[in-house]
């Protein structure tokens, strides 16, 4: 039986709202239609229980589902169950307009039991993950990262490259922290690796998924080796290079002109006379990391304290530790702000001329020797390896985070995580700390089954071309061509339906949310209004269920008013819709469509917000061209930071 | 071992920490002094690097499967088993026994019970009483039964005793009965495996620096108080306006007022370069005038693009730390010397925003001393086994750099107490 749970919330939604209206409305498309005054709480949820049998299905008139949602499925077993969110999206933002506002609360009812008529129950898939970790080390944080997963007993192989020497370690980090420090860490975590499968060599091929990435490795000894893992972690680091102004700045024309590590090195022959004068260059257009930043003040710090007077010309200093700069300054640093656009040499030295930032002052300093901070940056191994991992870097070949705030380990690729500098330049304890986030990562994945419900893309064979449109779009590595079919791996799916929109023949459809689903439920959407309001125009938001869920909650959180001709339909991801669903919307009558997606470069499966500006631009392309008004279609981001959006895309009149 | 973990402060940080652990099968107590979570992040609207809300976080798997960034209320934070948020506590005691710790947590009533409300928000319609509400500068209304963030988790709204008439209407109105008037102070106390701080930061109050006019001209903020009003949900709907409520033409921003300062907090606040340069942006966008006056900017690596932005869209970047402000006829005027031109320079504008340090939470309880550095910071792992600490409680940092942190110490709590450390 077709069921719907009101919930007046505590009284107050019902003093807006004419509820005798709804009932009466309701009981045309329902079987049962009930009433209560808090369906959240426990009295409300035990009423509910006791009106349901296994397979009625469900649609609560509540608040919203991110709120209601997962007690109810926690306590009901009914799994045909869809939400309205009467009190977010309807009660709290048209305080103004008790009628329509009724009127909106019946034209979403009815479009909520057409979505019950095509909803299909979740399954839940299942697959075990290979246990072993693959560490693709080089860095400082791949020593720690296998240390801490040898430790909680997972299995793991570090992959070190070819050449490989005693002091690569160290040498590779310098810049990370003080030479003691680096030098005891290392040691220590040496130690603890005593026992982990070590190879040498470069990865040749990688295959599979998370779970079960299927490697093959180069050896130095044995040839070629294949073998699965569950989880990857790269950590081939950084290194160290000369910026670009380096030859401007005579460097390899000029014995005086030298690295600045070349100074502290213990080789007596490249070591400064102790009392020189040392004019330290740094690339002015360069921006410094504080690490760079950190790295450059210990070591002017060491070379004053040596008796030699050494002058920074710079733009900005960064550190993470105030304390090094103001140690610089102490042991007599000077730090002039500008750059060095010219150096003479001559018997006296160099004559180096400094110019500020403004263009208009500049002075002539005489030194004994220029040296050169090195810059860091990705390594050409590390690049290769993305590459063959298929994971992204950033314009400067450093691997690429999912999301910069909080997913400071994940890359493009599930299953694959960077640690320490392959990401970017890092400190000492930034590199560890960096480790031991892609440990946890990694150790989640391998330690337990992956498991996953939900609604799945179906795919007919008879109408894919096999042209691999949706391979290339899902985000996730679930869709996998075998036997010149493609197909669906659930366990591996997050159920976006990016491939649907993707798919130029329309062989995919979304369990649920199919075609023909979409367009009995716009039609019934359009209908109703019709009926209740008459001319009066109407828009439909194509809101994903993430973000732009979230912006239109949040509007009634903070009770931002908006118009009441708008219906939110929610998609799982916007990167599902394709032209055909915006289309439809405006076929059966409404206005505008927006199509409302998470902010740039924070979809929550990472194309959704990009793909649905382009299906957008694609649409009006086509209105465009058919003579019609393109501006009847936008696409646009919401989240729950901009609660304004609804008001913005809706305005309460119009 | 045992496998309680008392986390401390509820701020990004600590709600990564909580889940994380909760995730790895662990028992945790969130506990936060606030009535509702999510500390720094709850004021700040829009975030960077990502130029997105800084009130989302990763929920944990137990309730949402794969992909889990979600926003503090979609979290459902607190309802999964393994996590228990106490809203509204503070740590009296901690007491070493063993190889465990005693922690006396005492909860301060709400006056609206957690398991009875439902949100329906009509206590606060009913309601007569009106004060200022001080997380808005003041600058808006609110009733005693009100909810000091909108989308703040819990939900369900606090009544301020201080201003409460107990005239009683909203216990009358709510009929799920979820208003207590009488509720009273509660004790317990929790054995605990491993204690985490999580207790971060606050703006300090740059009043310690009278050379700044703040609190002599209202139209000196900091720049917490600058992002209120940025923020779309914030008194002046993301407006901003001058403190007698005109659209404000110009900003002057002074960065590190009272950082890299050894005569006030000797360290760099780190965070506030890169979010000073984020309300620059946002100003500009209002096309308002924006100088920058600073000593060096410190941008992290991940949030380059900001400064480029500032300067494509014409911020003013004036290198030089203010002396003071004064107040001309009304107005603050910012007086600095240019080190670049060597030129002594009188800035009028209409707001000057003071970046003020960050200063750590924990220094202001004295349960906490014993684990907390000169500046008030404590240590990732202290030197008593079993105290950690992460986010900003560590040091000032932004939210990266404290999720991070987050995420490692978890795993350190998790093999010190299950194996492998
Ligand atoms: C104006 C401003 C703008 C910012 N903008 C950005 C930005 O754009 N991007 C960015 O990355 N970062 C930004 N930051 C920095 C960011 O806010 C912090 O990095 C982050 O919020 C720190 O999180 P946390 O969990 O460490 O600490 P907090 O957010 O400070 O949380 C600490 C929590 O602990 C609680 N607590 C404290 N003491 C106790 C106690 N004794 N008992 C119980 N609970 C206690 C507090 O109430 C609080 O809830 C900004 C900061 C400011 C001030
Ligand atoms: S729904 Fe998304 S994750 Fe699943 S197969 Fe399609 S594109 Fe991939
Ligand atoms: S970005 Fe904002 S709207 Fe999106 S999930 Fe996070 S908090 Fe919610
Ligand atoms: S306390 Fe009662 S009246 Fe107030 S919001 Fe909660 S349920 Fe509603
Ligand atoms: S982050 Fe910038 S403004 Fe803040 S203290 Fe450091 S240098 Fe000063």
């Amino acid at each position: 039986m077709k069921k719907l749970f009101l919930c007046t919330c505590n009284g107050t939604l019902n003093k807006l709202l004419d509820f005798t209206r709804i009932g009466k409305e309701a009981k045309a498309i329902y079987d049962v239609v009930e009433v209560a005054d808090n369906l959240c709480l426990e009295e409300g949820l035990a009423e509910l229980e006791k009106g349901l049998s296994g397979d009625d299905r469900l649609v609560i008139g509540a608040c919203s589902s991110q709120i209601i949602g997962v007690p109810m499925k926690q306590r009901i077993k009914n799994d045909l169950v869809a939400f309205v969110p009467l009190r977010e999206q309807v009660g709290w933002v048209h305080l103004e307009e008790g009628e329509s506002a009724t009127n909106k609360a019946i034209v979403l009812l009815s479009d909520a039991a057409v979505q019950l008529d095509y909803m299909e129950s979740q399954a839940e898939f299942t697959e075990n993950m290979v246990g072993r970790v693959l560490v693709i080390g080089g860095g400082i944080a791949g020593l720690k990262a296998a240390s801490d997963l040898h430790r909680l007993g997972v299995e793991v192989t570090l992959l070190e490259p070819f050449k490989l020497d005693k002091h690569h370690y160290l040498q590779t980090s310098v810049f990370m922290s003080d030479a003691d420090t680096l030098r005891s860490e290392i040691q220590e975590i040496q130690k603890t690796i005593l026992d982990v499968e070590r190879i040498r060599g470069e990865i040749r091929e990688v295959r599979g998924q998370l779970g079960s990435y299927e490697v093959t490795i180069n050896g130095a000894k044995d040839g070629s080796m294949t073998q699965e893992f569950g989880a990857i972690i790269i950590a081939s680091g950084n290194q160290q290079s000369l910026p670009s102004s380096a030859k401007k700045m005579r460097y390899g024309k000029s014995e005086r002109v030298v690295t600045l590590d070349s100074l502290i090195s213990n080789s007596k022959k490249k070591r400064a006379k102790d009392r020189s004068t040392i004019l330290v260059a740094v690339d002015f257009d360069a921006p410094m990391s504080s690490v760079e930043g950190s790295h450059l003040l210990r070591t002017t710090r060491d070379l004053a304290a040596r008796g030699n007077t050494i002058i920074v010309v710079y733009s900005d200093i960064q550190t993470e530790d105030e304390n090094l700069y103001r140690e610089a300054r102490d042991s007599g640093v000077i730090f002039i702000r500008g750059r060095v656009t010219r150096i003479k040499e001559n018997d006296k030295g160099l004559s180096c001329r400094i110019e500020n930032t403004l263009e208009s002052m500049q002075r002539d300093v005489i030194a004994d020797r220029v040296a050169i901070p090195r810059l860091i940056g990705p390594t050409i191994e590390t690049t290769q390896i993305a590459e063959k991992l298929g994971v992204e870097c950033d314009d400067s070949g450093f691997i690429r985070t999912r999301y910069s705030k909080m997913k400071p380990v994940q890359t493009s690729r599930r299953g694959i995580f960077v640690a320490g500098g392959a990401k970017m330049p890092m400190s000492l304890s930034d590199a560890m700390a960096s480790a031991q986030n892609a440990v946890l990562e990694a150790f989640k994945i391998v330690r337990s089954p992956l498991v996953r419900s939900g609604w799945i893309p179906v795919i007919d064979d008879e109408e894919c071309d096999v042209c691999k449109a949706c391979l290339d779009a899902c985000p996730n590595d679930a869709l996998r061509l075998m036997d010149d079919r493609i197909v669906h791996i659930p366990a591996h799916c997050e159920f976006c339906g990016i491939c649907v929109s993707a798919c130029p023949t329309r062989a995919i459809e979304f369990q649920s949310h199919s075609k023909e689903s979409w367009f009995a439920r716009f039609e019934a959407i359009a209908a109703t209004h019709k009926r209740l309001e008459g001319k009066k125009p109407f828009s439909l938001v194509f809101a994903c269920s993430e973000c732009a869920n979230a912006s239109i909650d949040q509007a009634g959180f903070v009770g931002k008013q908006y118009g009441t001709g708008s219906y939110v339909i929610q998609f799982p991801c916007a990167g599902m819709v394709s032209p055909i669903e915006i289309l439809k919307g405006l076929v059966v009558g409404a206005n505008r469509v927006i199509v409302a997606h998470c902010p740039p470069g924070g979809c929550h499966h990472q194309t959704g917000d990009h793909l649905s500006e382009l299906v957008v631009s694609l649409t009006r392309d086509m209105l465009r061209e058919i003579g019609q008004n393109p501006d009847r279609v936008r696409a646009t981001y919401m989240m729950a930071a901009m609660p304004d959006k609804m008001q913005k895309e809706v305005p309460v009149r119009g | 071992m045992g496998d309680t973990v008392i986390v401390v402060g509820a701020g990004l940080a600590g709600i990564q920490v909580s889940h994380q652990l909760a995730d790895l099968g662990l028992r945790v107590h969130l506990v936060e002094k606030e009535a509702t979570v999510g500390g720094l992040s709850a004021h700040l609207g829009k975030v960077f690097p990502t130029d997105d809300c800084a009130l989302c976080l990763d929920a944990c798997e137990e309730l949402f499967s794969g992909h889990h960034r979600r926003c503090q209320y979609r979290s459902l934070l607190g309802t999964q088993k393994k996590l228990s948020l106490h809203t509204l506590t503070e740590v009296r005691s901690i007491k070493h026994e063993g190889d465990k710790f005693s922690v006396s947590l005492k909860t301060t009533p709400r006056y609206v019970l957690l398991d009875r409300c439902v949100v329906c928000l009509e206590c606060i319609n009913v309601c007569d009483v009106e004060v200022p509400d001080e997380l808005n500068l003041g600058r808006v209304l609110r009733r005693a039964v009100y909810r000091p963030i909108p989308q703040g988790v819990p939900l369900a709204p606090i009544i301020d005793m201080n201003s409460c008439t107990k005239c009683s209407k909203c216990v009358d109105v709510c009929k799920v009965d979820a208003i207590d008037l009488e509720q009273k102070c509660k004790t317990r106390t929790i054995k605990a495996d491993a204690v985490v701080l999580a207790t971060g930061v606050e703006e300090s109050s740059p009043s310690v620096l009278p050379g700044y006019a703040y609190g002599h001209c209202e139209d000196v903020l900091t720049q917490r108080e600058l992002g209120r009003l940025l923020d779309s949900a914030g008194p002046s709907n993301g407006k901003a306006l001058t403190a007698s409520g005109r659209q404000v033409g110009s900003v002057t921003m002074i960065l590190c007022a009272g950082s890299r300062d050894l005569n006030a907090v000797e360290y760099c606040s780190r965070a506030c370069c890169t979010y000073s340069l984020k309300h620059a942006i946002m100003l500009r966008e209002q096309g308002v005038d924006v100088t920058i006056c600073y000593m060096d900017l410190r941008v992290p690596t991940h949030s380059q693009s900001f400064l480029e932005r500032a300067r494509e869209s014409d911020v003013t970047f004036v290198r030089g730390k203010p002396d003071h402000v004064v107040v001309r006829e009304g107005s603050p005027v910012t007086i600095v010397e240019d080190t670049e031109s060597q030129k002594r320079l009188e800035i009028e504008s209409d707001l000057v925003v003071l970046a003020s340090p960050l200063v750590p939470h924990a220094a202001e309880r004295e349960v906490f001393n014993s684990f907390l550095d000169k500046y008030g910071f404590a240590a990732r792992h202290n030197a008593l086994k079993g105290i950690y600490a992460c986010g900003t409680s560590t040091g000032a940092n932004d939210i990266p750099g404290s999720v991070a942190e987050a995420n490692s110490v978890a795993l350190e709590v998790y093999m010190a107490l299950k194996g492998g450390a």
